[in-house]
């Protein structure tokens, strides 16, 4: 399954920017004109995906014809709602860089900030409530 | 029984004075790496003090070689073991146990949050933008990285177009020191430990300070290979950009704490210092289990 990785991005890559059902033969053809890819491979992975929820397909004639379930960008909400750390409830799964804060807040970072010398492009402007948040 | 008592007195000591003195050490933000040796440390002795005391009162003979003779002995009897015996026996072994499992629920649960999000992001997230980073087309600014086998470092595009070249190569520094120095293993562990004594305060200290620790343990080593102020500025600008109202707020401290460090760096903790807190740390291990063997 490992495998199929790469071959699974691209097929969901030409679903999503295409943005219509298509058949197993239309991917094939693209994918092709990159590579050498099997038709029955294709088929196989696309029938993975089916299987694995990401695609829904409806009988077109002789063959299926294959659709996206959701958009990339919802599936990307979804990642961001776990690397923020609103959907997590292991504290190890993921390790951010830093929660990012509301506006108040880095508004208050940023007058903190300014009392012990700033950071580049924090200390620009000052206005800001000063008592919102003392440095410990 | 001595030892028991005094056993008895050492965890309950730890238990409740070890996150105090934690709270109060002013040193542990400026070695990081140090103060989570010691917080380990303490959680272990912690642990194991609890189980000597078990183990000492099934058998308070001496060394843990004689204990195991006396218990199996106990346990073999014909008549049934004695319940003197049998019942702290058992409930070392559910000690432990209880534990283990918190520990395999951590690391498990860990491993299919992980395993899932790796699953989505091989097909949402682009490898081919950047060398060695995947990215995800998202306005917000975001970056994270993936331990374990499904090891990869996420910038989110909104991040890509806020950090300049030299604060992206800072960020990405500090997330491959989380994956180099395997810091989801220890937050999994101080975890699992938090779970396991949800009413012990070492136990909630240690899970709370762990991920902090962990944080400027990672600054440290980004800091110095990319310079403090390029840190600081990206912690700054991933931190404050582009927030949406609904607000993270837990976060706040940590950020201004992190960052202030990183503008003003406290004077280093000295080697013998160092050196005087890890052997601190070894003999708050050793102890219980030496004590449980030697005393009577």
């Amino acid at each position: 399954m490992r495998s199929f990785g790469n071959l699974e991005a691209a097929i969901m890559d030409r679903l999503w920017t295409w943005d219509r059902p298509a058949t197993v033969r239309e991917v094939v053809d693209d994918i092709a004109r990159e590579r050498d890819i099997a038709y029955t491979t294709v088929m196989t992975v696309m029938d993975i995906l089916f299987r694995k929820g990401w695609l829904t397909r409806e009988k077109d004639g002789r063959a299926w014809r294959y659709c996206p379930t959701a958009g990339r960008e919802e599936y990307t909400a979804g990642l961001m709602r776990d690397a923020l750390g609103e959907s997590r409830d292991r504290a190890a799964a993921l390790q951010h860089f830093v929660e990012r804060m509301s506006d108040e807040e880095a508004e208050a970072l940023r007058t903190a900030l300014q009392r012990i010398g700033g950071v580049p492009g924090a200390a620009a402007d000052a206005s800001g409530p000063a008592d919102a948040a003392a440095p410990r | 029984m001595t030892a028991a008592i005094l056993l008895v007195a050492y965890a309950t000591a730890v238990a409740c004075s070890g996150p105090r003195l934690m709270r109060y050490a002013d040193w542990t933000h400026r070695t990081p790496r140090v103060g989570l040796a010691l917080w380990g440390a303490l959680a272990l002795s912690f642990v194991l003090a609890v189980v000597s005391v078990l183990v000492h009162l099934a058998a308070p003979t001496g060394w843990f070689a004689d204990c195991a003779g006396v218990v199996a002995a106990a346990l073999a009897e014909p008549g049934g073991a004695d319940l003197r015996v049998a019942a702290p026996v058992a409930a070392a072994v559910g000690l432990l146990a209880h534990v283990a499992a918190e520990v395999g629920a951590a690391f498990v649960g860990a491993a299919r949050e992980r395993r899932r999000h790796a699953d989505t992001l091989t097909l949402v997230g682009d490898t081919r933008i950047r060398p060695g980073l995947t990215v995800l087309t998202h306005a917000s600014p975001a970056v994270y990285c993936l331990p374990g086998r499904t090891r990869r470092i996420v910038v989110t595009s909104g991040a890509l177009e806020l950090l300049d070249a030299q604060a992206l190569a800072a960020v990405v520094a500090h997330e491959h020191a989380h994956l180099c120095g395997r810091h989801h293993v220890l937050l999994g562990l101080a975890e699992a430990f938090g779970r396991a004594f949800p009413r012990v305060p070492l136990a909630a200290g240690f899970a709370a300070d762990a991920p902090l620790l962990v944080e400027m343990t990672a600054d440290d080593k980004a800091a110095r290979a990319h310079g403090r102020h390029i840190l600081a500025a990206a912690l700054y600008t991933v931190a404050a950009g582009n927030a949406p109202r609904a607000a993270l707020a837990a976060g706040r401290d940590d950020v201004l704490l992190r960052i202030t460090r990183l503008l003003r760096p406290a004077e280093p903790v000295g080697r013998g210092r160092r050196t005087a807190v890890l052997t601190l740390a070894g003999m708050l291990v050793l102890l219980p289990v030496v004590s449980a063997c030697g005393v009577r």
